[in-house]
């Protein structure tokens, strides 16, 4: 009887073993695959892999800006033992100070903390003989620019998550990004990595590259010329822009004061600018070769013809302009060579306030941009009183109207074209734009004649470089002072626009120093700028210097 | 007369129970055995190693003695179990264990409360002889289950304590009680049980209770053991994913892999099949335990051996349905299969008892 009882006992064990049997079939046989799916859902985590970002180029295939790999130092303070005196090592490596870092890693609740983005491969070493636990690197990528702040005003930089913020870099982030991947790495229940083993989700498309117009060498002999004078002025800034001129590629365009685009975050955002595309100055006399050859072209003056430049002086409405010096009849040729106001003005007022300005319109004053390049301003030339009699005498001698230096230089390259028109570019694959003639072949041989006659014998003498003829006009604007409501006579910007060589142009420059405090005449602080620019920057280019050293 | 015995000696009891051994040994190297600290499994092969020599070793002991010791045991282990309640360390909320000092040895006296209890109530049903006991019977065996049971709850340790009802209910089952005494048993233990579990359980127990349920509700808390258990064995399939390739348990997704998890580590490397082979293996050590209980030579020895196999029984049931979703998790480990030195001397100490029970089935003195 007990016996069975002790059966009974035995059955009902074993029915007991046949529900886990029964729920072993379901949880293994039927629900196997899905919970096989489950676990290997668990075992992996997206993560994004970055694209290559497009290198940027120069015309020569130089490097200008690439994206190297390198090593951020992050920590966990839990891990760190003695934070006192591992921040006294780390900050003897790196430039932060002890204090910095040992905040950092004294924050014990917290169990990740960036201590230095991108290290460089000295320091990443340095760090890793530390041999410190609780310190590790991620690899991030960084964008170096090996013109550094040569360029930086053109090509911009990099936040850290690599988009571009300014500049190039900012204006053609969609190409040079190319677009990011997905991949899946095998991940523990903490989410961490623990095989080398991925599965490729999406390729990263990488980002294309960039071939710029720019030259890395004229641009560097731009920006230390530049330099230079800005220091030995004590200008607030300056800017120069070197064009082809046949072609429209912009050589160089530097701008001065420039920052490292490294450690862009030490500089000011105003001096970040491309100051050649975005800043505004009035074109002075540089502009009278614009209403020069305004004139010419409508055939209202005779470059024989003589006017009297009423002894230096002249008063239209309630304003005087007056000469540098007392000029009695000068013949048209002389007005500009020896830069007469009154002379010019008179030129000037036969032309007529629209024409003269519709006119520059067509030189692209007020209207040419480069579009890849951000912050370009059109500028703009004053319209509502254009037709009162002082508006179009300040606008024949270059007030009242605001242009860029690229404007400058891409104007004086019509007249050393021989009347045509070229789009100026910074991308070597920017489509070409049909050249436009704007001017007659003769207009434009006449004002080329006469800025050659200027650089030669005339104001701009300083201008005139060593090795080659060069064609010139200076321009010495007074600075519009915003709080008096009036131009200042002892501020100026300083302008020089030509081209060289005067007989077979290669190259259109335009520079500009504003607001110089040793010497106030563009003769004397653009001028001599711009010869050294154009000797060198010919000579590079493998043109025969042609004759020595004048008188 | 030693060659009898040794014909007794149900050699393959021993070698199931040692196969299992072996087969958690792996299992514990499997999940532990890459770690800096590789010595889970060197520990528990240690004692597995000592526990096998200690059920042989009690063979030289006529269990019979234990008839006597019995009640100083019992009286031992409540002093015990009492000295935690009152005085013991708390350890992660729960007093469970008693340190050794010198020896770095942590005991876990619940573990040796159950065959303890079994002892007692061996002893105590045997004087009621062949008669068919009645209800005034069961005082007697309810108060000596009932002191070892309260004490352990209010340690707290849940799964141990769900171990010693079904002892009771085996045991007086086979005792010969009339159905109609047991049914009001039943009813008196369970509606006291039902209510009593309102206030006595823990919210962290009744959570864990809750859980089971619908473990998806919470799956990164109260659920998540469950939910990763049930990955575990479930991604397995038919035929596992292979000795160390349970990628759930060895990435860590899986918690206390090597104790009261163990069945799903061994059922993801292994399997479907492998997890059906191991409960034959089961069903093989508790089949030749009934068979001995079946012809043990008096009653002590047979309620002795009953109570024992219950218990290991009862183990490997709980254990298994709760990793795999049919009860709620509570800390129990696998008999032979989990890491655990207590556990282990325990198992092979109750083994060593049935065998000795087995090994001793026939009219020695009498011949």
């Amino acid at each position: 009887m007990t016996n069975r009882r002790l059966h009974l006992i035995f059955l009902t064990g074993l029915a007991l073993l046949a529900i886990i049997l029964i729920r072993l079939i379901h949880l293994q046989i039927f629900l196997g695959y899905d919970y096989a799916r489950r676990a290997f859902r668990s075992h992996y985590r997206r993560e994004e892999i970055q694209s290559r970002r497009g290198v940027i180029w120069d015309r020569q295939h130089r490097l200008l800006a690439v994206t190297l790999a390198s090593d951020s130092l992050c920590a966990d303070p839990a891990m760190v033992q003695d934070p006192e005196t591992l921040a006294r090592d780390i900050a003897n490596i790196l430039d932060g100070s002890d204090a910095f870092f040992a905040e950092k890693l004294s924050r014990k609740s917290r169990r990740f903390t960036w201590l230095q983005r991108n290290l460089t491969p000295t320091q990443a070493a340095a760090i890793q003989a530390l041999h410190a636990p609780g310190l590790y690197f991620r690899k991030e990528n960084r964008r170096f620019y090996p013109a550094g702040s040569d360029m930086s005003a053109i090509i911009g930089f990099t936040g850290l998550d690599g988009s571009g913020l300014e500049g190039l870099e900012a204006s053609c982030d969609r190409t040079l990004a190319g677009s990011s991947g997905e991949e899946l790495i095998a991940v523990d229940a903490l989410a961490r990595p623990y095989s080398p083993d991925r599965i490729l989700l999406t390729e990263p498309q990488p980002g294309q590259d960039l071939f710029l117009t720019l030259d890395k060498t004229i641009q560097f002999l731009a920006v230390s010329e530049l330099k230079k004078s800005v220091t030995k002025e004590s200008a607030r800034w300056g800017a120069v822009v070197v064009m082809d001129v046949h072609s429209g590629d912009i050589l160089a365009m530097a701008s001065e004061p420039g920052y490292n685009p490294h450690t862009f975050y030490n500089s000011l955002p105003e001096n970040r600018r491309n100051r050649c595309t975005s800043q505004l100055i009035e074109p002075g006399s540089t502009f009278k070769a614009v209403t020069l050859a305004s004139a010419l072209e409508r055939s209202v003056i005779d470059l024989n013809d003589v006017i009297d430049c009423e002894n230096g002086e002249i008063t239209i409405g309630t304003q005087t302009y007056s000469d540098w010096k007392r000029f009695g009849l000068l013949s048209i040729e002389d007005i500009i060579v020896f830069s007469s106001n009154v002379g010019t003005i008179k030129i000037g007022q036969r032309v007529g306030g629209d024409a003269l300005r519709n006119f520059a319109v067509r030189l692209g004053f007020a209207t040419t941009v480069i579009p890849e390049i951000p912050g370009s301003e059109p500028g703009y030339i004053r319209n509502a009183s254009s037709r009162s009699a002082p508006a179009i005498a300040s606008l024949s001698i270059g007030y009242g109207l605001a242009v860029t230096p690229l404007q400058l230089a891409a104007s004086y390259a019509i007249f050393a074209n021989g009347g045509w028109k070229i789009t100026p570019r910074i991308l070597m694959d920017t489509p070409a734009v049909v050249p436009e003639r704007v001017i007659s072949e003769r207009t434009a041989m006449q004002v080329s004649s006469v800025l050659f006659q200027t650089v030669t014998r005339g104001t701009a003498k300083n201008g005139q470089p060593q090795s080659y003829p060069a064609a010139g006009k200076t321009g010495t604007a007074r600075r519009y002072d915003h709080e008096s409501a009036a131009y200042d006579p002892n501020r100026v910007t300083c302008v020089f626009a030509g081209f060289a060589p005067a007989d077979s142009p290669l190259i259109s420059v335009c520079v500009v120093v504003d607001d110089p405090q040793e010497q106030k005449w563009a003769s004397q602080v653009t001028a001599t700028l711009f010869s050294r620019i154009v000797d060198q920057t010919l000579l590079y280019l493998g043109e025969p210097p042609q004759r020595k050293v004048i008188a | 007369m030693f060659k009898r015995y040794l014909e007794h000696f149900d050699f393959l009891l021993l070698i199931t129970a040692g196969v299992i051994s072996t087969l958690g040994i792996l299992t514990i190297y499997s999940v532990t055995g890459e770690n800096p600290s590789p010595n889970d499994f060197q520990k528990q092969m240690l004692w597995v190693l000592s526990g096998i020599i200690l059920s042989v070793g009690i063979q030289f002991f006529d269990y019979r003695y234990l008839k006597k010791a019995a009640p100083f045991l019992y009286l031992g282990i409540l002093l015990i179990l009492i000295y935690l309640v009152i005085r013991g360390q708390f350890e992660l909320g729960v007093r469970r264990w008693i340190v050794i000092p010198g020896l770095n040895i942590r005991l876990q006296p619940s573990e040796f409360a159950k065959p303890i209890t079994v002892l007692m109530l061996a002893r105590w049903m045997e004087r009621w002889g062949d008669q068919q006991p009645g209800i005034s019977h069961l005082w007697m065996p309810v108060i000596i289950l009932g002191l070892p049971l309260v004490l352990i709850v209010k340690q707290p340790d849940l799964g141990t304590s769900l171990m010693l009802p079904p002892i009771l209910l085996a045991l007086i089952f086979v005792s010969g009680f009339r159905v109609r005494t047991l049914t009001i048993l039943m009813l008196c233990i369970m509606i006291p049980v039902f209510f009593a579990g309102k206030i006595v359980i823990k919210p962290y127990q009744m959570k864990r209770i809750t859980s089971f349920l619908n473990p998806e509700a919470d799956p990164q808390g109260s659920g998540y053991q469950l939910i990763q258990s049930k990955i575990a064995i479930g991604s397995g399939g038919l035929t596992g994913k292979g000795f160390k390739q349970g990628s759930q348990s060895h990435l860590d997704f899986l918690p206390v892999q090597d104790t009261d998890f163990i069945f799903a580590v061994w059922a993801e490397e292994w399997g479907f099949l492998g997890a059906v082979g191991l409960l034959c293996l089961f069903i093989l050590l508790i089949c030749r335990c009934i068979g001995i209980a079946k012809k043990a030579e008096d009653l002590f020895g047979r309620y002795l051996c009953i109570g024992i196999t219950t218990i290991i029984f009862s183990q490997i049931f709980i254990n298994i349905a709760m990793v795999i979703g049919l009860l709620p998790i509570t800390g129990l480990p696998l008999p032979f299969m989990s890491y655990g030195g207590s556990a282990c001397f325990t198992n092979f100490l109750s083994l060593g008892l049935v065998l000795n029970i087995g090994m001793r089935s026939f009219p020695v003195y009498n011949s």
